[in-house]
């Protein structure tokens, strides 16, 4: 297994196929990814993506059925496994407990005059 | 109806072809269904162009096929040495095709090589000379004439451009004189290239001296430098440094010293001579109106461009050539690189015949062209032969070699007859080269074969064809189902059919483009030959003028050979020995222009020339200047008829002491070769012979009429030696000298000849091998034929008419390229044939009947066949 590091991207894929619950296959996910995240995303880069998060064991993944119009293709649907689940919880975790942290005053930009 | 749109093959064909399988099922679909998507939003276009480049996004590492690149680490020379032994035996077993193969590309291989070193040798001229591109010659220009620019200019033009332009560093002069005599001792000669030049001439053409010093040796009045072969003739092996020669020629007669020798000009250079003679041996220095052949050249000082200096020659040749030139014909003068000259000058005149970019192309592309035909032959015979080896692959499939296997193989086998050729065509090439040399005039020498150039030449040539080649083949038959091998089914080829097909076509365009090629040159060459001259140079003899001219005449007359003696100043036909004056003519505003030649009485009737208006000299002496000028002159001076011409005074030289009227014109007749134009024409007589004594007195032609040459020739030959014991006697016949002319268009004609023949040839035995393996593939079906009864006129008509077609349809084709080519060539010629469709026809005959020959052989021995023979195998 490799490392089990989630890049930014691989979170989103992650929580769109969450979203997309039991249709989350090639298309659908890019679809709802440029939807969501307002920016145009490849397919080659969704299948780049959805490939290597099943490798690292993040999704799961089963073919559909057989359609005639299609010459015998089928979809590939993607799951969120338990494993991937944590993950992104933890990932979200982390983030709320940094929030947390951060001193609201920080975040006020300041003008300063003079 | 709905036409169903597809996403593009090819991105499909190369998504799979680089994607790991277990990932395509998935790809596939998500990319078909986008595919659909933008058909919808966007179109049929865009939507393809964005299938592309989603395919494109996929090649990332995870999903391209990981693929085995790594070295077998089984011992394969079992395969190779398997591969060598079935090369060797299937070249042995079909013994006539394979050499039809070596002998044909061996042939294109050998042409191409020395068509490659033909063109590396005009290419080189003058490089060798240091500062090619700082040295520029001097041309002059008439934008009114055609072609405008010439070479050869006043005498004083060199010294003058360093006076009035500042950016000049240096100027020297050539000026070729006009075939002197020199003597030694008792050895007297002729000598066709000697120079007088500027001391500066070793500065700035960096030839060099064997002995003696380049800054001194002509900068003396009196001094000759000479090349190797020159002081061996006249001082053998003795040395020839102080020594003196005698000079007798055009700047009258003078003793020389010999203060250098030089080695011998290298034969690509546009330089042409044998001695130079300090200029300032030459006493009058200042003509500014008579061009004769002096060449200028300039060097610039660093800082100068050539540009600048263009700019300010209008102007210059304004001040110089005064009252002589009219503005508006905006004579200049103009200067160009030295070693641009061999290949690129447009100037006329120069010191020997010049190169021509043209012609190279067209070298190129004829000798490209038969490796084209040579490489075609081989790929089409390679293509047919393999048919026949389909068994072997079949099994060779069935047993598992791979198709990469395959491949090398096929290679493999071409590579060793590429090898073989190449071997055999520097074998040709040694051979045709002495050949080549003499037709072409070249000294190219058989070790320029074996350099690093050449044999990197050749390895390129090795690899590129045998990949050319082989790789068609190879790939075609490496194709085929093994079950489909294994039937032999041959139908499955009927995809190369199709291209050996259009392979024959081309072939056939080619080589029947290269033979309307040469019965175009053929038939402009004998319209040369025969166009009405103007002059009659048949049976004329020329002899250098006698001392004692009377006595001399007289006793020449009194021979019954001779019909008719003119003394003259030049000869017709060689524009080089002929004069350019520019002067005034009475109701001209503005300078007139022509070649000049000072005659003698009989001159005209010499050589035939006729006169359209006016009268010739009268016999008797006169005091009057009388001038004869030609048809162009008329035209170009501006008048309507010949007759308007009559009486108009002359000013022919700026003193006006040579003036007079127009008595006569002549009718045109040609100077040079028939590339250029009949320029305007005067000719004279000198009537001030005290004054000029022998001016316009160099050459005596003798018009004569005998059985007996010979005799005839030593006659004269005595005779004028009884009257110049001191000076060196030659005799030339006019109708070689014309032939001269023409020597480089004669050239052309006989390599085209050497040329087409061989393109003919390496086509027919493509013709041949294809012919053979056509009759060996359908003997089955010929016998059948014949058992039922068919001719074996039948038959032969039934195999030719597959060839027929081809060749056909490769004439056809080939008839606008020719044309087009042809026109251009002619083009060159100003006095030139137009092409008909006599060339044509008889072109297409030619092939067609030669094809039929060579194919004839094969198709009736076929036919005549016994069917028992190829019907009981099976």
């Amino acid at each position: 297994m490799k490392g089990t590091y989630l890049g930014e991207f691989e979170e989103i894929v992650l929580l769109v196929i969450g979203i997309l619950n039991d249709q989350a296959y090639g298309v659908a996910i890019k679809n709802e990814l440029e939807a969501q995240s307002q920016r145009t995303i490849s397919i080659g880069a969704v299948h780049a993506a959805t490939n290597r998060l099943e490798e690292k064991g993040y999704l799961e993944s089963e073919f559909g059925d057989v359609t005639k119009e299609r010459g015998g293709k089928r979809k590939k649907y993607y799951k969120v496994t338990v494993y991937g689940q944590k993950a992104l919880r933890k990932a979200m975790d982390l983030r709320t407990q940094m929030w947390a942290q951060i001193d609201a005053s920080s975040f006020v930009v300041k003008t300063t005059f003079g | 109806m709905i036409v169903k749109v597809t996403p593009p093959k090819n991105a499909l064909r190369l998504l799979r072809w680089f994607c790991r399988s277990e990932f395509l099922e998935e790809i596939e679909w998500d990319l078909e269904e986008l595919f659909l998507e933008n058909l919808e939003t966007y179109g049929h276009r865009a939507a393809r162009k964005r299938y592309w480049g989603d395919v494109l996004r996929h090649l990332r590492l995870i999903f391209i096929k990981k693929r085995s690149f790594k070295f077998s680490t089984q011992n394969q020379t079992a395969m190779w040495s398997n591969y060598l032994k079935i090369a060797v035996r299937n070249f042995w077993k079909s013994k006539v095709i394979s050499s039809i193969n070596v002998l044909g590309l061996s042939l294109g291989l050998a042409a191409c090589m020395i068509v490659f070193f033909h063109i590396k040798d005009e290419l080189s001229y003058d490089k060798f000379l240091k500062n090619g591109d700082k040295v520029y010659r001097v041309l002059n220009v008439y934008p009114s004439y055609d072609p405008p620019h010439w070479a050869g200019g006043p005498v004083p033009l060199g010294p003058a451009l360093i006076e009035e332009f500042p950016g000049i560093k240096d100027a020297v002069r050539l000026w070729r004189d006009y075939d002197p005599t020199l003597s030694l001792d008792q050895k007297v000669f002729k000598e066709e290239n000697l120079i007088f030049t500027d001391a500066t001439f070793f500065d700035m053409i960096s030839f060099s001296l064997e002995t003696g010093n380049p800054k001194t040796a002509l900068s003396e009045p009196n001094t000759i430098v000479l090349t190797q072969s020159m002081a061996k003739k006249y001082f053998g092996d003795e040395d020839p440094m102080g020594k003196a020669i005698g000079y007798n020629g055009g700047r009258g007669q003078m003793d020389l010293k010999v203060t250098g020798v030089m080695a011998n000009l290298p034969h690509n250079t546009h330089f042409k001579f044998d001695f130079l003679v300090s200029f300032l041996s030459v006493k009058r220095q200042n003509n500014w109106g008579s061009f004769k052949p002096i060449w200028t050249y300039i060097t610039l000082n660093d800082n100068v461009l050539p540009e600048d200096i263009v700019a300010g020659l209008p102007k210059f040749a304004e001040k110089y050539v005064p009252g002589r030139v009219r503005e508006e014909e905006g004579f200049t003068f103009t200067i160009e690189p030295m070693s641009d000259i061999y290949m690129k000058s447009l100037a006329t005149r120069n010191m020997k015949p010049l190169g021509d970019l043209q012609t190279i192309y067209v070298y190129g592309i004829v000798g490209l062209s038969i490796l084209l035909i040579a490489c075609i032959n081989f790929v089409n015979l390679s293509m047919a032969k393999s048919l026949s080896r389909s068994k072997e692959v079949g099994i060779r499939k069935t047993i598992g070699a791979r198709r990469g296997q395959l491949i090398n193989q096929f290679i493999t086998e071409s590579g060793l007859t590429v090898v073989l050729s190449l071997m055999m065509a520097v074998g040709l090439a040694l051979l045709f080269l002495p050949v080549y040399n003499d037709v072409s005039g070249k000294q190219i020498e058989a070790g320029q074969l074996f350099n690093i150039e050449f044999i990197g030449i050749a390895l390129t040539l090795l690899l590129g064809v045998s990949l050319l080649a082989g790789l068609y083949p190879a790939l075609f038959i490496s194709r085929m189902k093994s079950v489909d091998a294994l039937k032999r089914s041959i139908d499955k080829a009927g995809a190369s059919l199709g291209i050996r097909k259009a392979f024959v076509v081309f072939q056939f365009l080619i080589s029947a483009t290269l033979i309307i090629g040469i019965l175009v040159t053929k038939r402009q060459l004998t319209y040369i030959y025969n166009k009405p001259l103007g002059v009659n140079t048949e049976n004329v003899l020329v002899v250098p003028y006698s001392k004692d001219e009377q006595v001399f005449v007289d006793k020449l007359k009194a021979k019954p050979e001779v019909v008719s003696l003119g003394i003259s100043q030049r000869l017709p036909v060689n524009l080089l020995n002929y004069d350019g004056r520019t002067f005034k003519v009475e109701g001209l505003e503005t300078a007139a222009y022509a070649q000049s030649c000072i005659i003698s009485r009989d001159f005209l009737q010499t050589y035939d020339i006729e006169l359209i208006a006016g009268r010739n000299h009268f016999e008797e002496a006169t005091d009057q200047w009388e001038f004869l000028i030609n048809e162009t002159a008329v035209v170009d001076y501006g008048w309507e008829t010949p007759e308007q011409a009559l009486g108009k005074t002359v000013f022919f030289d700026r003193e006006d002491s040579v003036v007079g009227s127009v008595i006569g014109v002549f009718k045109d007749y040609h100077l040079e070769s028939l590339h250029e134009k009949i320029p305007p024409m005067i000719m004279f007589r000198n009537i001030n012979e005290k004054r000029w004594t022998t001016w316009g007195k160099e050459y005596v032609s003798i018009k004569f009429q005998t059985d007996d040459f010979p005799t005839f020739l030593r006659d004269v030959e005595d005779i004028w030696k009884a009257h110049n014991q001191e000076k060196a006697y030659f005799s030339l016949l006019m109708d070689d000298s014309y032939e001269g002319l023409h020597e480089a268009d004669h050239r052309f004609a006989t390599i085209f000849n050497y040329v087409t023949f061989i393109a003919m040839f390496i086509a027919c035995l493509g013709l041949l091998g294809l012919s053979m393996l056509t009759v060996g593939q359908r003997a089955k079906e010929i016998g059948i034929r014949k058992a039922l009864g068919a001719s074996v006129f039948n038959v032969s008509t039934l195999l030719s008419k597959s060839f027929v077609k081809l060749i056909l349809l490769g004439l056809l084709l080939a008839s606008p390229v020719a044309y087009y080519l042809m026109e251009n060539w002619l083009d060159g010629f100003t006095y030139r044939i137009d092409l008909g469709v006599s060339q044509f026809v008889i072109a297409f005959v030619l092939t067609v009947l030669i094809s039929l020959i060579t194919i004839g052989f094969q198709t009736i021995k076929a036919a005549m066949a016994n069917p028992v023979n190829s019907l009981r195998d099976e």
